[in-house]
């Protein structure tokens, strides 16, 4: 397949006609298309996509209805004509598939996608086609399945980082669509209905053999057989429909909620905030409670702490008064015994009789105490009021109710703080999810995991039913053999007719699980070949495949590389594009949006210069910063460039296509 | 993969497994499956059993004769 | 001087202390009062006479059983001569309930960080 012109008219940001011309020189076979974000590059992919399909997808994939499609300034002036027209050849035939939308009723402007009619007119080789071939034929060209591999949109490459993880829903999704791509249904189809036939002709065969004698109760066992087939065979169906609409209610569940992802973060962020603020709260009220439980006592403290010199001072006049008593009572002891001296002429210790001098001695001592006595004595009554004053303050003693209560304070001040700073993000928070029904949307998380439950649970039942099945054809395939050997004339062409049937089944059966595998591989070491001319890391073995298509990369040592960054995995993604393409062994232009968004300068060199092997035609939509003139002179390809086109702003809703050097 | 790949691979196949029945049959059935696979309405199971029919009717003259 | 056997506050400010305990404050009258009392104590200054009479709502011996704030009072100085010391207490009652009130009303609650931080 290769592309010659392409033309739109008010095809999204594209009003009126536009023409784009591929380069036709294989020497020259790249073209660029320029343009800042937002400006119409993902457009001019959709406007190939919708032309050949009928399909333009919005960024989550989704189909976009026409009436959205029509540019919004033609559509102001009642212009909603709308087409798209692309003139291509496919090894020696031309074609040329336009398809046109515009209103039903001239007089109404369309408001629903009703009051559109949509028409599409192919011709090959000058003839026109009919409706019913037109898909056909662009089918058998370029199968819509492959398409997304060559209409490429550099943005959306996560989607395979997906293939990595085995159990992940999507990427059964996009094994699928591999598959088909790689031509696995044409077995699949054959063999489904080889199996049809099969039942068919097992029938025949029974009712055959129920006119023989020989094989009379052969026959009916197989009636049975063929009887209890069609009652598994409806059970299942019955089940593969249920599991439809699940699926079908899953992907539903699974777009909405997606929709609503954010929303959801926001709420689990806001039930989570609510618990922390309970909590908060019933911190405070303990400190509070606790805090009214220290003031019970908080004035013994706050007394204690002002009181505490002044008790010091009562203690030391106390001390003092105390010492003085002491020092008075100890010196009228020395007095008395003094004075006894005297009085018995002999010494009051050692009993001995006074000598002259030594009762002048006692004498003049007695003279020097009574003069230290004096005529007051210690204040008494002063000690005892200290004494009882320093017991009464002595009571005043707190239990370290001020710094309990200093640091409940503290953490209550903070509790506060923090309970206004989640005030505030919660009032944030439920601002954001205003007007999205958050319990709607809880309802539907709950309404997917059971509805996932379920399905699992119908899965394992199919495996069940099909486990019966293939036990219920062995027995028929035991018995039909056998019906053979002993049929006459008249029931052997069924025989034959079961026999040979049976065979092809069973080798497209085969067939299938073998082309999986060979294909597999091809893709496999195509990738494989592909990343090592992309990646600046040498010392990488390659890519291993897994049976979803994931590609993982090998190290030196044959280790898989667990953390890869984004740069990686869009090199991988690209290698696993080549490898389908290059598999599929379709031959078709390469149209990418973005390829080299993630790469740093030298991988976006080689990744350019791999680029222009994987196709006769080659497409880069990049804007300005993702691809310059540096880059495209550092990959060489300067002079592989066929065609170059400008997206150029008019309006925030509309651009035009100029052609450089135009 | 292309279509001479697959018929190999049917080919390969069917002497593995030791299966009596004429490569052509194989080769035409695969054919037409790999033309109609992206079609919507297909018509092959009516074609398919036309192929098995003829290839009946010709084992029925060769052992009649 | 004879010593009261009955203390209290002035009707204003009782209601003042009966808000502050209907609000949550602290679990009673008494042991805000004495709360209020002790702060005052610590503040050291001579209270100024009651503008109106008090109401006698607490019993000195239950108020003060230990005598205590009698003890910390007379020892602080506060107790002129010829004062009964429990009047003084009373005044001092009186200053310090209407200066929690005060903080309270202006921020819905008394700050006791900032009260206990000039005394620790």
């Amino acid at each position: 397949m290769k592309f010659q012109t392409i033309n739109l008219l008010n095809f999204m940001p594209y009003r009126g006609t536009h023409s784009v011309q591929f380069p036709q020189d294989p020497t020259r076979n790249v073209m660029l298309m320029t343009g800042d974000n937002m400006r119409g590059k993902t457009s001019f992919l959709n406007a190939i996509r919708w032309c050949l399909y009928g399909e333009a997808l919005d960024r989550s994939r989704h189909k976009i209805d026409n009436l959205k499609l029509i540019n919004t300034e033609a559509a102001k002036l009642g212009e909603y004509e709308m087409s798209v027209s692309i003139s291509f050849s496919e090894g020696e035939d031309q074609l040329e598939m336009l398809r046109l939308v515009k209103r039903q009723d001239e007089a109404q402007i369309p408001l629903v996608e009703q009051h559109l009619v949509e028409t599409t007119d192919l011709t090959l080789n000058g003839n026109p086609q009919t409706a019913d071939e037109i898909s056909n034929i662009i089918n058998r060209i370029m199968p819509s399945e492959i398409s997304r591999f060559f209409l490429f949109d550099g943005e959306l490459l996560q989607e395979y980082e997906s293939l990595v993880v085995e159990q992940a829903r999507q990427a059964d999704q996009i094994k699928e669509r591999i598959e088909q791509a790689l031509g696995v249904p044409a077995l699949i189809n054959a063999r489904d209905e080889l199996k049809v036939i099969q039942e068919d002709a097992t029938k025949a065969q029974e009712r055959d053999a129920r006119k023989d004698k020989q094989t009379k109760s052969k026959a009916s066992q197989l009636a049975e057989l063929l009887a209890s087939q069609e009652l598994l065979e409806k059970e299942r169906a019955g089940i593969n429909e249920q599991q439809t609409e699940m699926e079908k209610d899953i992907g539903t569940l699974q777009n909405e909620l997606s929709q609503t992802e954010a929303v959801q973060r926001r709420q689990h962020d806001i039930d989570l905030i609510k618990t922390n603020q309970k909590n908060k709260e019933t911190a405070l009220d303990t400190i509070e409670v606790d805090i009214k439980d220290q003031l019970k006592t908080l004035w013994l403290a706050v007394l204690e702490t002002r009181i505490k010199d002044k008790v010091k001072a009562i203690k030391q006049e106390r001390d003092r008064i105390q010492h003085e008593y002491q020092q008075f009572a100890s010196l009228q002891e020395q007095q008395s015994n003094l004075t006894k001296s005297l009085e018995s002429e002999e010494c009051a210790y050692c009993k001995q009789p006074l000598k002259q001098q030594e009762r002048q001695a006692i004498e003049s001592r007695i003279a020097d105490i009574q003069s230290k006595l004096g005529n007051e004595s210690p204040n008494y009554e002063a000690l005892q009021k200290l004494t009882n004053t320093v017991d009464l303050l002595n009571n005043i003693k707190g239990q370290g109710e001020i710094s309990r209560v200093l640091n409940l304070s503290k953490q209550k001040q903070g509790l506060r703080v923090e309970l206004v700073q989640l005030d505030t993000r919660l009032a944030q928070l439920e601002e954001e999810v205003k007007g999205f029904d958050t319990s709607e949307i809880s309802r539907k998380r709950k309404r997917l995991d059971q509805t996932l439950v379920v399905l699992e649970q119908s899965r394992n039942k199919a495996r069940e039913l099909n486990e019966k099945l293939g036990k219920n054809k062995e027995q028929q395939g035991a018995i039909s053999k056998v019906i053979k050997q002993a049929s006459g004339a008249s029931s052997r062409r069924s025989s034959t007719k079961v026999d040979i049937v049976n065979m092809l089944a069973q080798i497209f059966e085969r067939g299938i699980d073998d082309l999986r595998d060979s294909v597999r591989d091809q893709v496999e070491q195509t990738a494989s070949s592909a990343f090592m001319q992309m990646t600046t890391e040498q010392t990488y073995q390659g890519l291993e495949i897994n049976k979803n298509y994931g590609l993982q990369i090998k190290d030196q040592h044959g280790d898989i590389v667990k953390l890869r960054s984004a740069g990686a995995e869009q090199i991988v993604a690209l290698s696993l594009i080549d490898g389908l393409n290059k598999t599929s062994g379709r031959l078709a232009p390469i149209i990418m949006d973005t390829p080299l968004g993630r790469l740093d300068p030298k991988h976006r060199e080689n990744v350019l210069k791999y680029l222009l092997t994987m196709a006769e035609q080659v497409v880069f939509i990049v804007h300005e910063g993702e691809l310059d003139r540096e880059a495209i002179s550092r990959a060489g390809i300067a002079n592989r460039i066929g065609g170059e086109y400008q997206i150029q702003r008019i309006s925030a809703t509309e651009s035009t296509l100029v052609r450089a050097g135009a | 993969m292309n279509n001479k790949d697959q018929i190999d691979l049917l080919l390969a196949i069917k002497n593995e497994e030791g299966l009596d029945i004429p490569d052509q049959i194989l080769i035409d059935i695969l054919s037409l499956h790999r033309e109609h696979q992206y079609e919507k309405e297909r018509s092959t199971l009516k074609q398919v059993t036309t192929l098995i029919e003829d290839h009946l009717d010709q084992l029925s003259i060769e052992n009649n004769s | 001087m004879p010593e009261p056997t009955r203390i209290g506050l002035t009707e204003p400010t009782r209601d003042c202390l009966l808000e502050m305990i209907k609000e949550g404050i602290a679990d009673n009258n008494w042991d805000l009062y004495k709360l209020a009392v002790a702060l005052e104590i610590s503040e050291g200054n001579s209270p100024p006479p009651l503008p109106e009479k008090a109401n006698g709502m607490f019993r000195t011996y239950e108020l003060d059983p230990d005598s205590v704030l009698c003890a910390a009072v007379e020892n602080m100085n506060l107790v002129k001569d010829n004062e009964a010391t429990y009047s003084v207490v009373e005044r001092l009652g009186e200053v310090g309930v209407k200066k929690l009130y005060e903080e309270y009303k202006s921020t819905g609650s008394i700050s006791l960080d900032k009260l206990l931080v000039n005394i620790d």
